[in-house]
C-alpha cells in the first residue's frame, strides 16, 4: 500500500510529460539547433523524459538526419536511459536518498562525457 | 488523515488533469492516453517482479548472493551484475526494489551501480531498436563507453556510501 502513492504519482506525471512533450515538440527543441546549448537541452529532456526504446530510437534517428549532431543525439539517449527524475521518488524509497541522488547525477555527468567522447570518435 | 497527506501529490496531479481536460483538451486525450497505458503496462509487470524478489528472498541463500556479488566476488561479480542487467526486461524503475534486495542479502554497491546501470542503458532488445535506427557504429561506441562509465560510476559511489549500506 506504501507503494500506491508513488505509482501513482509516477503516472500521473509521465503522461503530462509524455502529454505536452510530443516527439514533434522535441525535434523543435533540439532539433534545429547546434552546438553545446543543444547539447546540454538534450541531456535535460532526456533525464526529465521516460520514453519507451521503441518510440525514443526512432525519433533520435529522425533527429540525426535532420541535422542534430552526434554529441547532441547521444546525450539525450544517454540521459533518457540512465537519469530518471521521474522515478526518483520510487528510487529513493527501495535504495535510499544518497544512493538515489548519486547515482542520478553521476549518471548525468557520464551521459556529458560519453556525449562529447561520441562526438569526438564518431566525427 | 494521514492516508490523505499520502496522496497530496496524486490528488495534485488530479487537479492539473480536470483544468487540461477544461482548457486544452488535445494534451489531455493524449496524456490521460499515455497514463493508461502505463498504468496497464505497471499493472503487468509489478507482480512478476515482486515474484521474483520473492523467489530471491527465499530460494537463494544470503551467503550465496555474498560470493556471487558480495565486495570480493571481483571482476566475476562485475560481469555477472553486468548479465543480469542486459537481460530482456522491463522499465528501470523495476529493478529498484530487485536492487535493494539483494544489496540486503550482501551484493556490494559496486555490482548493484553496474547492475542498474546495464539495466537502464545497455539492454539487449534496446540495443537491436539502437542499431536499427542509429547504425552499428554508433551503438557499439555508445555500448563501451556507457559500460566503461557504469563501472567507474559503480567503483566511486561504492567508496561514497559504504558507511550508509546499513541505512538502504
Amino acid at each position: 500500500m506504501k507503494t500506491a502513492p508513488s505509482l501513482l504519482i509516477i503516472l500521473g506525471i509521465v503522461g503530462l510529460i509524455l502529454g505536452t512533450l510530443t516527439p514533434e515538440t522535441i525535434s523543435k527543441l533540439i532539433g534545429a539547433e547546434a552546438g553545446y546549448w543543444a547539447t546540454l537541452l538534450a541531456a535535460f529532456i532526456g533525464a526529465i523524459t521516460f520514453i519507451p526504446s521503441l518510440v525514443a530510437f526512432p525519433l533520435a534517428g529522425s533527429l540525426l538526419r535532420s541535422g542534430a549532431t552526434i554529441m547532441t543525439i547521444s546525450a539525450f539517449i544517454t540521459t533518457l536511459v540512465m537519469v530518471g527524475l521521474v522515478t526518483v521518488p520510487m528510487e529513493i524509497k527501495s535504495l535510499g536518498k544518497k544512493f538515489t541522488f548519486l547515482r542520478n547525477s553521476f549518471s548525468l555527468i557520464g551521459a556529458l562525457i560519453i556525449a562529447v567522447l561520441m562526438g569526438v570518435i564518431l566525427k | 488523515m494521514t492516508t490523505l497527506k499520502q496522496f497530496k501529490t496524486p490528488i495534485l496531479l488530479g487537479i492539473i488533469y480536470l483544468v487540461l481536460m477544461v482548457w486544452f483538451p488535445g494534451t489531455a486525450k493524449r496524456t490521460i492516453t499515455v497514463t493508461l497505458s502505463y498504468g496497464k503496462e505497471m499493472a503487468l509487470i509489478m507482480p512478476a517482479v515482486f515474484i521474483l524478489i520473492g523467489l530471491i528472498e527465499v530460494w537463494i541463500p544470503g551467503d550465496k548472493i555474498q560470493k556471487w556479488l558480495g565486495a570480493s566476488s571481483g571482476i566475476k561479480g562485475v560481469f555477472i551484475s553486468f548479465l543480469m542487467g542486459t537481460l530482456p526486461t522491463g522499465p528501470l524503475y523495476l529493478a529498484f526494489p530487485l536492487a535493494a534486495s539483494l544489496l540486503k542479502k550482501g551484493a556490494s554497491i559496486t555490482n548493484i551501480v553496474i547492475f542498474l546501470g546495464s539495466w537502464a542503458a545497455l539492454k539487449i532488445p534496446q540495443l537491436l531498436v539502437e542499431i536499427k535506427f542509429l547504425g552499428g557504429a554508433f551503438t557499439i561506441v555508445r555500448f563501451v563507453l556507457t559500460l566503461i562509465v557504469i563501472i567507474i560510476m559503480g567503483i566511486i559511489m561504492n567508496i561514497l556510501l559504504k558507511k550508509d549500506l546499513e541505512t538502504i
